[in-house]
């Protein structure tokens, strides 16, 4: 497999703003990458130079096997793109916004009602775009990056703004797109819908990339702990010594005869066997994985893990 | 037709009908109508006591004043905005995704927003004399024609420097700024100045009828650097109303006017394809 998307030691700064740092990524053919991020991390810094909408300071970036510069762009109508903001044409309606953006990337104007139709704005394509509320034109932007069923799908944050059935509406399409061969990069602060689709993820801290891989090893990797609550059947004074001694505990609290655990997801088991042998009983209990939502304030954090 | 060609010229499509759509071009046109009838019924009226439609002689000549300063200030107004409002609306990373590079998007605005002041500059001035020719016969017909070609230049010139500005800022209040500076300085500072150092040089107001002044040569070409003076310098060499320099004839002054929309053109294409968007 090729990489469709391969970023090179790029730099960017802005007067004297490092914005993205070294960042070397390659995005493979068929993959969905989720591109996540605190506040100013770079994330639309670095969608923007893929785009040839930025002169990087240093780096390289190729798309397709094609060099992206400002001067040529992207130069190939292979490439669907959200921006993060995009205001549209307001005076146009959403019917002719989408045949407007059919006549740039040569694609056939028939496309366009099952476009609008997909995206839930099939009642409001004959409305100006004036009027739409911003999910509307969020999801009427959406349906533009799919026009002609594009290689590449680039998407700077597709669910903001977004109702949670516009936040289905993206997985379906991210979904949808891969499934027919496509390749999905896409940048996202709602940890669920991208835990639900991608299948790496990228962490980038102050124009770093922290970590690089799938959702399973990140949090093995991590060690993101696993958080259990148990209800016992006694006070938890009776058990919290032994507990506290054990190896596989990584933390403890006790209330009455509830306590909360974390420990490694492997050991999961070892521990509840641990609370059982103790001499006290489990009447209930409750499990949490470590979440990608863990992960990501795990590197947020000043310094990361 | 090269699919580049294509694209370029369904995105120019596109500005002019914006601009069919919001009736601009209808409400530019009927501005340019209007004042060139109000000049050639009520310009000039202290000297010749009445007012009426007159012949094409007496309209450019009243009427060149106003064009002057109404000309600039529309093509500064459909201008300013090209380039940055794009920029700003993130809707340039969309039209990249096109086969279009950047200065292909230059010129595709370009073309759509001249054919939006051409229709309004020639199709007001051309309504407009035609009813002052079926009222006050066609005589002096091609100077009008010439006159309106002028007109034109102009319009493109300051379009294409209100697209050097729209490429240079980031912000459109910054562009409208810029545009109000464009033809303050143009229209106001410019002539002022060089008419300062043309007092300082000594020269004095001589008597006598406007017509018959002589100005120093170096002042003549000093105007040049002036697209709005080298427009007036062209209504002054229709009508034969000043001693100008002999190098400039017609064809001259039209010449340096299409540098004045050449050269700007070229300058925003080369900022825009640097600018980070
Ligand atoms: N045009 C610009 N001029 C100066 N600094 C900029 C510019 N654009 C971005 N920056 C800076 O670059 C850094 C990265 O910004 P970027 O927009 O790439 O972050 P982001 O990860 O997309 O954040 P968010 O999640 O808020 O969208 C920030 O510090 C920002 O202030
Ligand atoms: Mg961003």
């Amino acid at each position: 497999m090729s990489g469709v998307i391969r970023i090179e030691n790029l730099t960017k700064v802005y007067n004297g703003i490092t914005a993205v740092d070294s960042l070397n990524l390659e995005v493979k053919k068929g993959e969905v990458f989720g591109f996540l991020g605190p506040n100013g991390a770079g994330k639309t810094t670095t969608i923007k130079a893929m785009m040839g909408l930025l002169e990087p300071t240093k780096g390289k970036i190729t798309i397709h096997d094609e060099v992206v510069s400002v001067f040529s762009g992207i130069s190939s109508s292979r490439v669907g793109y959200l921006p993060e903001v995009v205001d549209l044409w307001d005076n146009l309606t959403g019917r002719e916004t989408l045949e407007f953006m059919c006549d740039l990337k040569e694609v056939p104007r028939k496309e366009v009602d099952e476009k609008l139709h997909k995206v839930g704005l099939r009642d409001a394509g004959e409305r100006r775009v004036k009027g739409y509320s911003k999910g509307m034109l969020q999801r009427l932007a959406l349906a533009q990056s799919v026009l002609g069923e594009p290689d590449l799908l680039v998407l700077d944050e597709p669910s903001a703004g977004l109702d949670p059935s516009g936040t289905a509406l993206v997985k379906n399409i991210v979904r949808e797109h891969v499934t027919k061969g496509g390749t999905v990069f896409f940048s996202s602060h709602i940890l669920p819908s991208v835990e639900a689709v991608a299948h790496r993820v990228g962490i980038l801290v102050d124009g770093k990339l922290r970590a690089l891989d799938s959702l399973d090893n990140l949090r093995e990797e991590l060690q993101i702990p696993t958080r259990m609550q148990l209800v016992l059947s006694s006070h938890h004074d009776e058990i919290k010594d032994d507990l506290k001694q054990n190896s596989s505990i990584r933390s403890y609290k006790g209330n009455k005869n509830m306590i909360t655990i974390t420990c490694a997801k492997r050991d999961k088991k070892k521990v509840l066997d641990l609370v059982e042998n103790s001499g006290t009983e489990i009447i209930d209990f409750d499990i949490q994985e470590g979440t990608l939502e863990d992960i990501f304030l795990s590197f947020s954090r000043e310094g990361g893990p | 037709m090269d699919p580049k060609h294509k694209i370029l010229l369904s995105v120019s499509k596109k500005e002019f009908m914006n601009n069919v759509r919001n009736k601009w071009i209808f409400v530019l046109t009927l501005i340019f109508v209007g004042s060139i009838l109000l000049t050639s019924a009520y310009g000039g009226i202290e000297a010749r006591g009445d007012a009426g439609i007159k012949g094409f002689e007496f309209t450019m000549r009243w009427g060149s004043s106003m064009v002057v300063l109404l000309i600039p200030i529309v093509a500064i107004m459909l201008g300013y905005k090209a380039i940055v409002d794009e920029v700003e609306a993130g809707n340039i990373g969309l039209i990249l995704t096109s086969k279009l590079d950047r200065s292909r998007i230059v010129a595709a605005k370009f073309l759509g927003l001249a054919a939006v002041l051409s229709t309004a500059v020639v199709g007001g001035l051309a309504i407009g004399g035609l009813f002052i020719g079926i009222v006050s016969g066609f005589e002096g017909g091609l100077d009008y024609i010439y006159f309106v070609l002028f007109s034109l230049m102009l319009s493109l010139a300051y379009l294409t420097m209100a697209f050097t500005i729209s490429a240079v800022v980031r912000k459109k209040t910054h562009a409208l700024a810029g545009g109000i500076f464009l033809w303050v300085f143009f229209n106001i500072i410019y002539e002022l100045v060089l008419f300062g150092v043309l007092i300082a040089s000594g020269w004095e107001l001589p008597d006598g009828p406007f017509t018959e002044l002589t100005f120093p040569d170096w002042f003549r070409y000093a105007s040049l650097s002036n697209p709005s003076q080298v427009f007036e310098l062209g209504v002054f060499g229709i009508l034969d109303l000043a001693n100008l320099p002999d190098l400039m004839n017609l064809p001259f002054l039209f010449f340096v006017l299409f540098l004045w929309i050449a050269i700007p053109l070229a300058l925003s294409s080369l900022i825009f394809k640097k600018k980070d968007l």
